[in-house]
């Protein structure tokens, strides 16, 4: 600016605060206007003066004046070695500074390798992009991952388009009338192309199905993205034409290929585009299920998803030898196109996050373990959980595995649709049948109005349960606090329903409360898992908070197991009942119609509910145990095991207390009671089964009427139990469908493992107690099984 | 710096109406409260050493010149370096009350369910939580007491100042730490996944005072 076209200040409009001794050297210029008009053409985006490719965060890092905590909009610049060369000794290292987005495929600071692509670095292209998919379903977000591939910034694929889309001028659109249009650019451009546009359609299907889903949390996903603009596709189904014409390309190119030239690469390529390409359809069509082709859909999902597991698993050994020969130029070509931090300026003033990208062997194997979830935790479910006892055993894996976000949206995305669990089956049905296969509901009961009110207000309940096992493990421990307390109040519903559907039946037997039981079960079997998960995740990690999750958690499967002995009395009774009759009255027996109760004497009223079919079923009365049966009674088993499992730790703590090795703590700000009460707090508005006191703990745990052989005695005892309830559940086991199955084998491997490795340390305790030794090193070790720690004594 | 450190601070009284009130005594240590700005730079030094998360000054000052009485720094009486420091916060939490059971003398145990009478839920409450952000000691002092000795007189003023509870974050790989915590009485409360920009887990850790 010059000064003639400022006007001169002779320091006579200084404003007050200067100082009058204040004598400028030079004559003061007012820039006031100068500033307000430079200062109107600034934005929030905007806040300095500043050009497309160069801003205020580049300034200060050139400046090397940004401070790493201060600045937390800091661009983090990442140290490279250079490889020393023939003149110099050691390694150079260089700061590099991430470039900003590109602007395209020629972008001013630096083109993206286009013309000089070759089929090997379309290959290891293939298979970044493969590790950024991996990364984005591992919880980062779309700028973490996607895009930092830089082929897959929306102007960049625009770019890519225009120049392969053999018919984008007028004259090739002509030519393409009348002869088919030959393939524009080079096959490696195009497999670039191709996986890159698999990559944004893949994230952009992924974002929709977690976000409809909504069962995330911040650690499963991160679902901002930033503003970053997608790349749009011109039509439904462009993806999807590109992948499968560049596929057959590929395929076509490679039989006329030497097989020592590139033949590698080429199938790499091919592989990841199918593997892509596959996964792409077997999620769009989990996402969208619908109608009366459910299973139709789910199975042609499955073989997709079944195919892109086996696509996946060949690239490895492929990549693997690619790896060995990849060469230096390979390397530029990936740190020109993948840049961790090129999205940096998005994001704001938010701290650097650390970038993680997991090498390409563990990306892809946990790429092969994520598509493989989809297969067991979705597809099999679907078409084989056929009934509320089943689905439970089936989706208790999906839970305690951790089975990626992604897999658990899928499934809770169709749990209830067209008002129908898996759109298939009715849920009040599905109630029905699970309680008459816990205890028989008799046909009196079921069809009456008052059932079929009281099974539509257990079915919002009953399908939180089923949503709970999708969520997030750590978070299901929340949920469940807020859970318990819908299941509580609607003990009182399930005790009103009982007394008057005896009354409405007109039954004079005793009482049986088919549906207070179902609803106490379910409540103890959440207060069970509530319980168990704050051991799983080493919430409850001392001696003294073990003890008394155990003790609790024995209380809780005894009170549990009273729950199912009697339905399971009731079963039987009732099964006698029928047998009793058939051997007397073989007449009128027959499958449709009800029959006259256990006890009952003089009318048996009997009424279909509106809208209700007929739910009479005399299959779970057979003499001979069917399937489901045996499902029912292999999970008996385990939960009785586990309550002798909790019981022996107890013991076994309570010896150990007992013999001086450990003690109990004491604080000068709290107590071992306020910690108790806080602990449990959840399970204080819950009438049954009653709130046990820290005072009860104390009751409870109370051996010292034992001596110290009778206590270790009785532990070892405990544990003897559980290991032959153990036995006996996995000889049932043989005979299920592996699916089915309450718990797995390699999971009942380790809970024996549990009760063997105790039996063993109790041994040593004992040794330890009879020498006089108070001062053996105690190890609690969960890595055996995550729910029942193993006690070694050194 | 040793002499701002301690050139008229008040140095916590070690005559106290009561013996667990009394703070605990290190040999050579001397604790100081926080009182001016001219102290930041050794809360800063010792914090950013040892702890993996960047804080900027504006966080330092967001504890500190709100809570002053919460921090307090250790210092060697011969060298008169500021050898550790905690410092904490106070928070206004809404916590949902537990609901209060039935009496014995209100349950009939020949009653049915529905007419026995149901626990009553107490309506959420503002609760004051104390907050401990950061605890750092410098390597050359550790094992001798003195982030013991800081826990405690933290925990102390903050249930004179009428908290309820106190939280704290530590990373899972902390058992140094988490071991400190659980002396006192601080039990994990939840898992925090991906807590730290390390991508690395945190326990919640809290300790409810009695009352």
């Amino acid at each position: 600016m010059s000064e003639s076209n400022i006007p001169a200040s002779d320091g006579k409009d200084l404003p007050e605060t200067v100082g009058r001794d204040f004598q400028p050297k030079a004559a003061m210029v007012d820039i006031t206007t100068m500033l307000k008009d430079a200062a109107s053409a600034l934005t929030f985006e905007s806040p300095m003066i500043h050009t497309d490719s160069f801003n205020l965060q580049d300034s200060m890092a050139a400046l090397e004046i940004m401070d790493q905590k201060m600045d937390c909009c800091e661009v983090p610049a990442s140290a490279m070695l250079i490889e020393p060369t023939e003149q110099q000794n050691d390694k150079d290292e260089r700061m590099i500074f991430p470039r900003p987005a590109p602007t395209g495929l020629d972008d001013v600071i630096d083109a993206l390798p286009w013309d000089e692509l070759t089929i090997e670095d379309a290959a290891f292209i293939a298979l970044e992009n493969v590790i950024r998919l991996e990364s984005l379903l591992s919880g980062s977000s779309v700028v973490e991952s996607t895009y930092t591939c830089l082929y897959s910034h929306k102007v960049v694929l625009e770019d890519m388009h225009k120049r392969l889309d053999p018919c984008m001028s007028l004259t090739e659109q002509m030519k393409a009338i009348m002869q088919t249009p030959t393939q524009k650019g080079t096959i490696a451009q195009r497999s670039v192309f191709a996986s890159t546009l698999l990559l944004v359609e893949l994230t952009d299907l992924i974002r929709g199905v977690i976000l409809n889903a909504d069962i995330y949390e911040e650690e499963d996903f991160g679902t901002s993205t930033f503003n970053i603009a997608s790349f749009r596709r011109p039509s439904e189904g462009f993806t999807l034409k590109i992948v499968l014409d560049e596929i057959s390309s590929i395929e076509e190119e490679s039989t006329k290929l030497d097989q020592y030239d590139n033949q590698d690469a080429f199938e790499a390529i091919r592989l990841t585009l199918s593997f892509q390409k596959d996964l792409m359809v077997a999620v769009s069509s989990l996402a969208r299920l619908s109608g009366k082709t459910i299973r139709k859909e789910v199975e042609a999902a499955q073989q997709s998803i079944k195919s892109a597991k086996k696509k996946l698993q060949d690239t490895v050994p492929i990549f693997a030898r690619l790896k060995e020969k990849q060469s230096d130029s390979v390397k530029v070509i990936l740190r020109r196109t993948f840049d961790p931090f090129v999205n940096r300026p998005l994001v704001g003033n938010s701290p650097v996050r650390t970038i993680v990208f997991r090498d390409a062997i563990d990306a892809t194997n946990e790429m092969i373990r994520m598509v493989d979830e989809v297969d067991w935790c979705v597809c099999k479910v679907i078409l084989k959980a056929n009934s509320l006892g089943r689905i439970r055993r089936m989706m208790r894996p999906v839970s305690s595995e951790s089975a990626n976000i992604l897999t658990r949206s899928l499934l809770v995305l169709n749990l209830y649709f067209d008002e129908l669990i898996f759109g298939q089956y009715s849920l009040p049905e599905m109630i029905v049948r699970y309680m008459r296969q816990l205890s028989h509901v008799p046909d009196s009961i079921v069809n009456l109005p008052t059932t079929d009110a009281f099974l539509n207000r257990l079915c919002k309940p009953v399908y939180d349960t089923l949503k709970l096992m999708a969520l997030n493990r750590n978070r299901q421990r929340s949920y469940l606090d807020i859970m318990l307390g819908d299941w509580s109040a609607l003990r009182e519903e399930a005790y009103i329903a009982d007394m008057t559907n005896h009354q409405d039946s007109g039954s004079h037997s005793e009482l049986q409360p088919h549906f207070s039981l179902y609803v106490i079960s379910t409540t103890i079997e959440l207060m069970d898992n509530y319980v168990d998960l704050g051991v799983e995740l080493e919430l409850l990690c001392n001696e003294h908070e073990l003890t008394i999750a155990y003790w609790y958690r024995d209380f809780l499967l005894s009170s549990l197991l009273t729950q199912l002995n009697t339905m399971r009395r009731y079963k039987l009774d009732a099964k006698k009942q029928v047998h009793q009759d058939a051997e007397q009255f073989p007449a009128t027996v027959s499958g449709g119609k009800p029959q006259k109760g256990g006890k009952k004497k003089g009318k048996n009223k009997v009424s279909v509910a509106n809208g209700a079919s007929n739910r009479t079923n005399r299959d779970d009365l057979s003499i001979t145990p069917t399937v489901e049966d045996i499902e029912e009674e292999v999970e008996y088993l385990f939960l009785n095991a586990k309550r002798f499992l909790c019981r022996g730790i107890v013991r076994f703590f309570v010896s150990l207390n007992q013999a001086g090795l450990i003690k109990e703590n004491s604080f000068d700000f709290t107590s071992n009671e306020m910690i108790y009460q806080k602990r449990f707090e959840p399970f204080i508005g819950i009438h049954q089964p009653p709130y046990l006191t820290y005072d009860d703990y104390l009751k409870g745990s109370d051996f010292t009427k034992l001596t110290q052989n009778n206590l270790v005695s009785a532990s070892s005892d405990s544990f003897s139990v559980a290991k032959s309830l153990i036995d006996q559940a996995l000889k049932h086991m043989s005979k299920l469908d592996p699916d089915f199955l309450p718990i797995q084998v390699e999971e009942v491997k380790q809970l024996s493992k549990v009760c063997v490795a105790n039996s063993v340390y109790l041994q040593r305790l004992k040794q330890l107690t009879v020498g006089g030794k108070t001062n053996a090193k105690l190890t609690l070790d969960m890595a055996t099984h995550r729910h029942f720690c193993t006690i070694k004594l050194g | 710096m040793a002499e701002t450190a301690t050139q008229n601070l008040s140095v916590l009284p070690e005559d106290s109406p009561s013996d667990d009130k009394k703070p605990p005594s290190v040999p050579q240590i001397v604790f100081v409260n926080y009182e001016n700005e001219s102290q930041i730079n050794d809360v800063m030094r010792l914090v950013a050493l040892d702890l993996s998360e960047p804080y900027s000054i504006f966080t330092y000052r967001y504890f500190l010149h709100r809570f002053p009485d919460l921090c307090i720094m250790a210092v060697d009486q011969t060298t008169g370096d500021v050898c550790g420091c905690v410092v904490g916060k106070i928070d206004l939490e809404t916590v949902a009350s537990p609901t209060i059971l039935p009496t014995e003398e209100s349950l009939d145990g020949e009653q049915s369910p529905a007419d026995q009478p149901l626990p009553t839920p107490v309506s959420p409450q503002q609760q004051q939580t104390g907050y401990i952000g950061m605890l750092a000691v410098s390597k050359l002092y550790r094992r001798q007491g003195i982030g013991k000795a800081l826990v405690k007189q933290v925990l102390q003023r903050m249930e004179d100042r009428g908290c309820t509870s106190v939280t704290l974050e530590t990373e899972v790989s902390n058992k140094t730490a988490q071991e400190l915590y659980q002396n006192f009485g601080f039990v994990r409360e939840e898992l925090l996944v991906r807590y730290y920009l390390n991508n690395s887990d945190a326990y919640r850790l809290r300790l409810w005072f009695c009352r």
